[in-house]
């Protein structure tokens, strides 16, 4: 997920911010940072300073690792509204990009071409929070995106055929081999057992019934 | 100075700062540090707008009953609404803590025009300036400084000098300051006069806000110190 970081050589301080990029559908694409003025990162400026409120901690492994983070926003709309899209449209599975950009701590100017993505994943939940307290006269609006990396939604994907008709179809639309895969469910065979005709299906469709004395007769002759 | 709260001082926030018993303001950055086990220490920052943020301690034991607009205009504002403030514009017993340090005078100061700014530096055409001399000192390090001018001006964020800025030759200067320059969404600020010392101001809003006391006859107390913090938009 995260790229290597130029090394910072004979320099003990190193400055920072985030840029993240929220992809909440057509039309509703933001582009937030907490650096001190607008910052242009791929190709897109990232202008909305005043709603990024906090990150969770993300993990980084060795190992490829399946880490869900929480990006807290501004309930308050400043120069966007959060709250209206996140009600009113289908967010869920929507991209974020969570990049990290230096600046020249002599300077505070962007470093060029120093711009490492962190974190890359799919939005799977979302919070508002509306808390009121009359007594003190306060209010907390906040906006709350859960978001899973990439890997943790390719490790939720469904794989595979189901075996039932609908699945069986999907991929061999002629095939009928599954169709009765439904009728057959929790159906008992009586496996060994003669063959007598009657309800068609592979065994007597019912339990052994040895308190039926003609059955016994005819199984058990004597 | 009396011991009461002066009726005639600026109410609001303003009215705080006048009368205040001690002021207290920090410009932390965001910062985190590491020391290895072999002593070497590592700093990162996050390169943020740097507010100002105040904590002001109210006079004690203020007369209410000349107290009543301040209170009033105080619970006006409450945290919701934004202010201005100066220290020293106002008050002038307080214009000692961001006094001009250089040598220019205001005739002077007034025809300094803002060029651009470069991240902490600021370039200043100083061509239309007139009498000065080589080796003027123009700014001295912590000297306040801020594009545009005072209250009503078009920039609303102060700045204070880094480094001691002397003017030898040439039409401009470049000023070093403590935090990056804000682009503002009024406009950006070149051409313009600049307002130096104790006329800067800064907009802020109340973060915290003490209750009031009344106690005995006619005397008022603040419960706690008032906190604001600069507004950055």
């Amino acid at each position: 997920m995260s790229t290597a970081i130029t090394a910072v050589t004979g320099t003990v301080s190193i400055n920072h911010c985030v840029a993240i990029t929220l992809d909440l559908g057509p039309g509703n694409v933001f582009y937030i940072s907490d650096a001190y003025k607008p910052i242009t990162v791929n190709g897109n400026v990232h202008t909305e300073l005043g709603a990024l409120l906090n990150i969770s901690s993300s993990q980084e492994n060795l190992r490829a690792a399946t880490s869900d983070i929480q990006i807290t926003l501004s309930g308050i709309p400043g120069d966007e509204d959060y709250i209206t899209p996140m009600l009113n449209r289908p967010i869920k599975g929507g991209l974020v990009t969570i990049s990290r950009v230096f600046f020249d701590p002599e300077t505070m100017l962007e470093l060029p071409n120093q711009v490492y993505q962190r974190f890359s994943g799919v939005i799977t939940n979302f919070a508002i929070s509306e808390d009121s307290d009359y007594g003190q006269g306060k209010l907390t609006r906040q906006a709350q995106v859960s978001c899973s990396s990439t890997l943790s939604v390719l490790e939720n994907k469904i794989s595979g055929q189901r075996t039932n008709s609908a699945d069986r179809e999907k991929f061999f639309p002629s095939d009928v081999s599954f169709d009765r895969v439904k009728e057959l469910q929790n159906t008992e065979f009586d496996f060994g057992r003669e063959y007598t005709g009657g309800n068609g299906y592979g065994g007597s469709g019912r339990n052994i019934d040895y308190t039926d004395i003609e059955d016994l007769r005819r199984r058990f002759p004597f | 100075m009396s011991c009461f709260y002066n009726a005639n001082d600026t109410q609001g926030l303003q009215g705080v700062i006048n009368t205040a018993q001690s002021i207290t303001w920090e410009r932390r950055k965001i910062t985190g540090q590491t020391m290895s086990r072999s002593g070497r220490t590592r700093i990162s920052s996050i390169a943020s707008a740097v507010p100002w943020n105040f904590t002001v301690k109210p006079r004690p034991r203020m007369k209410y009953s000349q107290t009543r607009e301040l209170l009033e205009s105080l619970d006006t504002l409450d945290l919701s609404i934004p202010t201005t403030i100066n220290i020293g514009a106002n008050n002038t017993n307080l214009s000692y803590i961001t006094e001009y340090q250089g040598v220019w005078t205001p005739a002077q100061l007034d025809q300094i025009t803002f060029t651009s700014p470069s991240g902490l530096n600021f370039t200043l055409d100083v061509s239309g300036v007139p009498n000065k001399t080589f080796g003027d000192v123009v700014f001295r390090k912590g000297d306040f400084i801020q594009p545009g001018a005072p209250i009503t001006g078009s920039y609303r964020y102060p700045y204070t000098v880094t480094d001691t800025v002397t003017w030898s030759s040439g039409g401009t200067i470049t000023v070093p300051v403590n935090r990056p320059f804000i682009p503002d969404a009024q406009g950006n600020p070149t051409g313009r006069s600049l307002t130096f010392g104790s006329d800067v101001t800064w907009s802020v809003v109340m973060v915290s806000k003490p209750s009031y006391r009344i106690s005995g006859y006619d005397i008022l107390d603040f419960t706690d110190d008032f906190r604001f913090v600069e507004v950055i938009v």
